[in-house]
């Protein structure tokens, strides 16, 4: 059984470098999409060079909880705690990876050139830094309500993602000339879900972590409950 | 409630209920139990059913009730002078309280090990055949037949099959509580109570044990008394959180150690308190 202020302390510094992990990570995500909006290499190279504080952050908080597993061997709240924080930390730096991957593509968009950017494609980096705040803050707060509403929020993006993509292979195949920059702004629409889908993933632990309720792999409100 | 004396099958020796074939059903259910050393109440309106073939584990913090409770499973707590029972206990659907009911008997069907190894000064042999001898066997064949079955099932036959005849002291500490088991396994008891069985010995010997009993409970049920959480989650099908005397929580050892309905249960085992 944990040995209690001590193995408390412990937990606790976990969740604080995990928010720290975080903050990073949203960071990131604010200054891939401003470097989208404005075509700015120079911030999408500073995102890349960031990511690996990230990494090694993820190595370090994923030891620390294997380290705890081992020696403490907790139980209930605190087994969901170490579990969801382990696999929290893997959704928070493939958000960062999808940063990076943002990021790659305002660099290729900028050597392309060819106009401003589909609004659509702005409104969809909002919506995205949005879950991605409010799914850290759920977990920071152990919020099940806030969780579940952005849970609810994936489909927003998913389908912006799918309008997205017809509206870019009717207007591809309309002006070949514009094949490259299309492909590039299909690939940003598909980062941005991909971090819609990571965000879910972080709300889904933490209805896991507060209340022991597994929903993954459910799309049903029956799951969620009501609003 | 005071135990009624009305007419039940009675639990002595010639008149033994036979068990029911369906071994989902409890084989022991416990109604309205109350308990008191003197006058203070060490248990209070105690409602379970402890399911056959499974192990059954008991947790909580010290004096909450959870030995007491388990010596009432047996009839061993009136061996304390100035106890009381209020409450049924129905084993096999007779209430082990009831009138007529025979606590050797009792103690026969249902076994108990303690919780620091306590071999008699005999021979491994001897202690075996012990239980069997007072009940009357008196074949050297049959005496062997059931001190080789008990040792199998306790996993200690193959360590001791060639120096039956020696003390019993001679064994080690993990030795000595799996001839325990094996003493009480010989008197074909159908439930094994166990007050916390390792807590003397050392990691090894208590894996030993662990084995032993998710081994066990393919012919017995057994109900386990333990301070040591991480072997109620191994070892037990079962939890049940007891508290100041009470029943606070019991369910599925998964359910219990996950995600507990009760907050007490949750501060208990993450060891917020107790």
């Amino acid at each position: 059984m944990p040995g209690q202020s001590h193995f408390q302390r412990q937990m606790q510094q976990v969740k604080q470098d995990l928010l720290k992990m975080a903050g990073l990570v949203e960071r990131a995500v604010y200054e891939a999409s401003e470097a989208l909006a404005r075509l700015d290499t120079e911030l999408a190279e500073k995102v890349i060079t960031a990511d690996r504080r990230i990494d090694l952050m993820q190595n370090e908080i994923e030891e620390r909880c294997i380290t705890l597993l081992a020696t403490q061997q907790p139980v209930a709240v605190d087994l969901r705690f170490l579990s969801a924080v382990i696999k929290i930390t893997g959704h928070v730096e493939r958000i960062g990876d999808q940063a990076v991957n943002l990021c790659d593509r305002v660099k290729s968009l900028a050597q392309i050139g060819g106009g401003d950017l589909p609004p659509v494609l702005m409104l969809m980096c909002k919506i995205a830094r949005e879950m991605n705040k409010e799914c850290l803050d759920a977990f920071a707060h152990q919020n099940v309500q806030l969780a579940t509403a952005v849970w609810r929020r994936d489909d927003e993006l998913d389908e912006f993602n799918r309008d997205f993509l017809e509206e870019m292979i009717q207007s591809m195949s309309c002006e070949e000339r514009y094949l490259r920059r299309g492909v590039d702004l299909i690939l940003c629409s598909r980062h941005l879900e991909r971090i819609g889908d990571e965000c879910t993933n972080i709300a889904e632990e933490v209805i896991y972590l507060v209340e022991g309720r597994i929903i993954r792999h459910s799309d049903d409100e029956v799951a969620v409950g009501p609003l | 409630m005071v135990v009624a004396a009305q007419s039940r099958p009675s639990l002595a020796q010639q008149d033994l209920p036979a068990p029911p074939a369906d071994n989902a059903q409890a084989i022991i259910q416990v109604r309205e139990l109350n308990f008191f050393y003197g006058d203070v109440q060490a248990l209070s309106d105690i409602n379970l059913d402890i399911a056959r073939n499974q192990v059954t584990a008991l947790i909580g913090p010290s004096g909450c009730g959870k030995s007491t409770f388990l010596r009432l499973l047996n009839r061993m707590n009136e061996l304390i002078p100035g106890t009381r029972v209020h409450g049924q206990v129905l084993f096999e659907g007779v209430d082990l309280y009831g009138p007529g009911v025979d606590p050797v008997e009792v103690r026969r069907r249902v076994g108990m090990v303690f919780q620091k190894p306590n071999p008699f000064p005999k021979t491994i042999y001897n202690n075996v055949a012990y239980g069997p001898r007072l009940y009357g066997v008196k074949d050297r064949r049959r005496l062997d037949e059931a001190v080789e079955r008990s040792l199998r099932s306790a996993a200690l036959w193959e360590e001791v099959k060639d120096i039956l005849n020696t003390s019993a002291l001679g064994l080690s500490g993990g030795q000595q509580q799996r001839l325990c088991i094996a003493r009480a396994i010989a008197m074909e008891p159908e439930v094994l109570l166990m007050d916390e069985p390792t807590s003397a010995l050392d990691p090894l010997a208590t894996s030993r044990i662990e084995e032993l009993v998710t081994e066990l409970k393919r012919r017995y049920t057994v109900v386990i008394v333990t301070h040591n959480m991480q072997q109620a989650a191994r070892v037990s099908d079962v939890t049940a959180f007891f508290y100041l005397g009470r029943l606070v929580e019991m369910g599925p050892t998964e359910t219990i150690f996950t995600r507990p309905r009760e907050k007490q249960t949750e501060q208990y085992i993450t060891g917020r308190f107790g």
